[in-house]
């Protein structure tokens, strides 16, 4: 039970971080774009950003994602993260209980 | 008066806040802390870069960002009313930290002052917030020269208005105290506030056109609220500090005099709805949902914004709904005394359901005339769906808020920090999803699943609270 | 016998202990009082004889039932030192609540009688929020006595109430015993247990020191405010 509400958090706080290094990206690109019709990347080549100027003068955003590699590779690097970093802190804790019991033995 | 009891008064209060809300819920460890901190600060950084870039991009150079700045002078008023209406609205159920003075030998004018000079640090922070990013990059863009131009634009009407406001309250105080309705106060300010509130909007919209008018037809547009700046650019910077010194030096002993000398204390529920349902758990639930002054308070706000809309004649779907379903923040405390007082507090997911069940009664009973009223506006049925769907996911995730980052003693810097962090996060995970242009029923079923997310950790959390009351595990 | 307790040992965490080797029982029909200094651990005792805190070695049963079931606490009340009331609640409806938890219908009639048995004649419509600090206790007292569990446990719920209302409460405690309940009665106020308790017991530093019927102990020392005075005296450092 643990170690699934363990792996449910790890998957819930790579899920945020992934979603934050997307949207930086996505808004890095954005204002790094400046000609119409020019299709920008970002992300190492996950997303792309290109201004397209309308008919009647407007100006359209087509947004989206152009290769889902780069965005997976965040979220297993994040959840591998998550988890090592969770184990050590286990670790640590249990480390330190030991030290107590220890000290008053 | 001592001004030493109330300048150590400010810093008691300061001091139950840090204490409070760094110790408490999720913000008790270390590394929640620094992370809250970390997502804050990014957060203000990001906003500044995104205005920054925005300006540039669009204002840099061609010289329209006097008249920007001009309407964001306008605009000033209103957005200190929305920051002292925010303030004040979480501070009324402040009145346990105030009983925090109440065994120390100061005068009632003294914590009255003290717990001013506490609010308004509260006040200053949220317009630094709001007005901060605008003005750095501003600055950044056009130069120090302009920093007279902003500051005689944002931070001194500012001040004025936000001194004008407290003076206001106090001699609402003053008012409601006179005619013996002060206990009511939790209902009655906040309804004067709303109105406030209805009546600046179009006044402010209605300024910001006549200034652009002013600005393409190359007349002078001149109003009070752009006072500072009109003296600032005619006569220089000193003159504009020298009224700003002389206004504040007649409002702060005004603010003083008016200041009550004795005090209510504020009526925190209202009987309504009849006693039967008291015999039943779901029933207390609904109970003390209903009776609370958040819930009174929000439906008033409702009832104003929709007659308001009904004669401007807005044709806007119900997103107004969504600030009866920010109650969940205050649903869990609240509802604690129910879960305490019993050996037996029953099964956490039981209580979860009834806690989130109400508020689903809540929304439905406001709910329905609401969205009546909009598709009678002419607003389509189909459109209010999304926004019933939002309230749904509200009501979760706010008591979710409620339970990771619990409002103690009424302590509405915790309130604060929650719906901060939860609005940043609910905005960046909306933003992600929308750049990967998924289908609306893929969008629907992620959205499910991060909604079951939340009611899996809300009851997590629950659970937690009553192990760590039972000493089971350690806080 | 209505509550057992057996070997009880509590500790917060592993350097400090509160509760050594705690065993009593409290038979049908007795009302125990419970004194001791601030500290002795008198309030954690009855958290964990309430399944209010884990219970960590020993064993505790009310009735033949052991604390944790649903049974063992449908049979006992709980009078908590603090008035942490909901205050939503009007005290009316705070007793119809009470009642609805433990199953048992609201009688009216016997609702008004004890509002205006306990001075609050007219007070039940009223919101809890505009209760004194004593119509809180009395308020918890009320719901007790209309709802007579086997086992009522009051930790220090009379600090703060009248003089007339504990004449009261003395009364309504001794026909709760008589009826063949149990009280466990914890208190500083040494005259009021002598009115009431039939044993006493002493908890200092987390061990009971002393369990004997009261009338014992007023024939052994005179009263039990010269038994805790001997005590403290016992205690200080020579």
């Amino acid at each position: 039970m643990k170690w699934l509400l363990r792996f449910i958090t790890g998957l819930t706080v790579s899920f945020v971080v992934t979603m934050i290094v997307v949207v930086t990206s996505f808004i890095t690109t954005m204002f790094s774009a400046s000609e119409m019709g020019v299709r920008k990347f970002g992300l190492f080549g996950a997303l792309f950003f290109e201004p397209h100027e309308q008919a009647d003068g407007a100006t359209a955003l087509e947004i989206g994602v152009s290769n889902g590699a780069p965005i997976a590779l965040v979220f297993s690097i994040s959840l591998v993260f998550y988890v090592a970093v969770a184990s050590v802190l286990e670790r640590l804790k249990l480390h330190k209980k030991r030290l107590l019991q220890a000290d008053e033995g | 008066m001592h001004p030493k009891s109330v300048v150590l008064l400010f810093r008691l209060f300061w001091l139950f806040i840090v204490r409070r809300v760094v110790g408490r819920g999720l913000l008790a460890s270390p590394a929640a802390r620094l992370s809250a901190i970390f997502l804050l600060v990014a957060a203000f950084a990001g906003f500044s870069v995104l205005s920054y870039v925005v300006i540039r991009q669009y204002l840099g150079g061609t010289g329209l960002l006097e008249p920007v700045l001009q309407v964001a002078n306008a605009s000033v008023g209103f957005w200190v009313l929305i920051a002292y209406t925010l303030i004040r609205v979480l501070f009324m159920k402040a009145d346990e930290l105030l009983k925090l003075s109440f065994n120390l030998p100061v005068t009632n004018k003294e914590r009255t002052m003290a717990f001013a000079l506490f609010e308004s640090s509260l006040v200053l922070l949220v317009t630094a917030f709001v007005f901060g990013a605008f003005s750095i990059s501003t600055v950044l863009i056009e130069g120090t020269d302009y920093i007279p131009r902003v500051l005689a634009s944002i931070w001194f009407p500012a001040i004025s208005t936000y001194l004008l406001l407290s003076l206001g309250y106090y001699l609402l105080e003053r008012a409601l105290q006179a005619i013996g309705i002060a206990r009511l106060r939790g209902l009655v300010v906040p309804m004067v506030l709303a109105i406030g509130l209805a009546v600046a909007f179009p006044q402010t919209n209605e300024q910001s056109s006549q200034i652009a008018e002013s600005y393409v037809s190359g007349r002078e547009y001149n109003a009070p609220i752009l006072l500072y700046a009109k003296l600032q650019e005619d006569v220089g910077l000193w003159f504009s500090i020298l009224v700003l010194l002389a206004t504040s030096a007649a409002m702060i002993p005004a603010i003083v005099v008016t200041a009550p000398r004795n005090y209510v204390p504020m009526r925190r529920f209202f009987v309504v709805l009849p006693s039967w349902l008291a015999g039943r758990k779901f029933g207390v639930y609904i109970l003390v949902l209903f009776r609370s002054f958040e819930t009174m308070v929000a439906f008033s706000f409702i009832l104003i914004y929709s007659v308001f809309a009904w004669f401007e004649h807005l044709v806007l779907p119900p997103y107004v709904l969504a600030l009866i379903t920010f109650q969940g923040v205050y649903a869990f405390s609240n509802s604690e005394p129910l879960r305490r007082m019993a050996t037996y507090p029953g099964r956490t997911v039981a209580n979860y359901l009834r806690l989130v069940g109400s508020q689903g009664v809540l929304l439905v009973v406001v709910g329905v005339p609401v969205i009546g009223l909009s598709v009678a506006q002419g607003v389509p049925f189909e459109a209010c769906l999304p926004v019933l769907g939002f309230c749904l996911s509200n009501i979760l995730i706010s008591t979710l808020v409620g339970i990771a980052f619990p409002p103690e003693k009424g302590n509405p810097f915790t309130v604060i920090i929650g719906v901060l962090l939860t609005l940043v996060l609910v905005m960046i995970v909306a933003l992600g999803l929308n750049v990967f242009n998924f289908e609306p029923i893929t969008n629907t079923a992620i959205f499910t699943a991060l909604n079951l997310l939340v009611v899996f950790y809300s009851i997590l959390g629950m659970r937690r609270m009553e192990r760590i009351a039972r000493n089971e595990v350690v806080a | 016998m209505t509550l057992s307790v057996a070997n009880v040992n509590y500790a917060y965490n592993s350097r400090t202990q509160v509760l050594h080797d705690v065993s009593f029982t409290i038979a049908d029909n007795q009302v125990m009082g419970l004194i001791g200094p601030n500290g002795s651990g008198k309030s954690t005792l009855i958290k964990v004889i309430l399944d209010l805190l884990q219970l960590q070695s020993g064993r505790v049963s009310i009735g033949s039932d052991n604390n944790q079931s649903r049974s063992a606490k449908m049979s006992s009340i709980y009078l908590s030192s603090n008035d942490y009331l909901p205050e939503f609640l009007t005290g009316a409806e705070y007793v119809r609540f009470m009642h609805g938890l433990y199953g048992q219908p609201l009688d009216q009639e016997a609702l008004r009688t004890q509002f205006a048995r306990y001075s609050m004649r007219d007070r039940h419509r009223d919101l809890i929020e505009d209760y004194s600090h004593g119509m809180r206790k009395k308020l918890q007292l009320i719901a007790a006595f209309m709802l007579r569990r086997r086992l009522t446990v009051i930790d220090e719920t009379l600090n703060g109430v009248d003089i007339d209302a504990i004449k009261l409460f003395e009364r309504d405690i001794r026909n709760l015993a008589k009826e063949g309940r149990s009280v466990l009665l914890c208190s500083h106020d040494f005259t009021m247990l002598e009115h009431v308790a039939d044993e006493l017991s002493l908890l200092n530093q987390g061990a009971l020191v002393v369990q004997a019927p009261v009338r014992k102990i007023i024939q052994d020392h005179g009263t039990i405010a010269d038994l805790a005075n001997e005590f403290i005296r016992a205690m200080e450092p020579s």
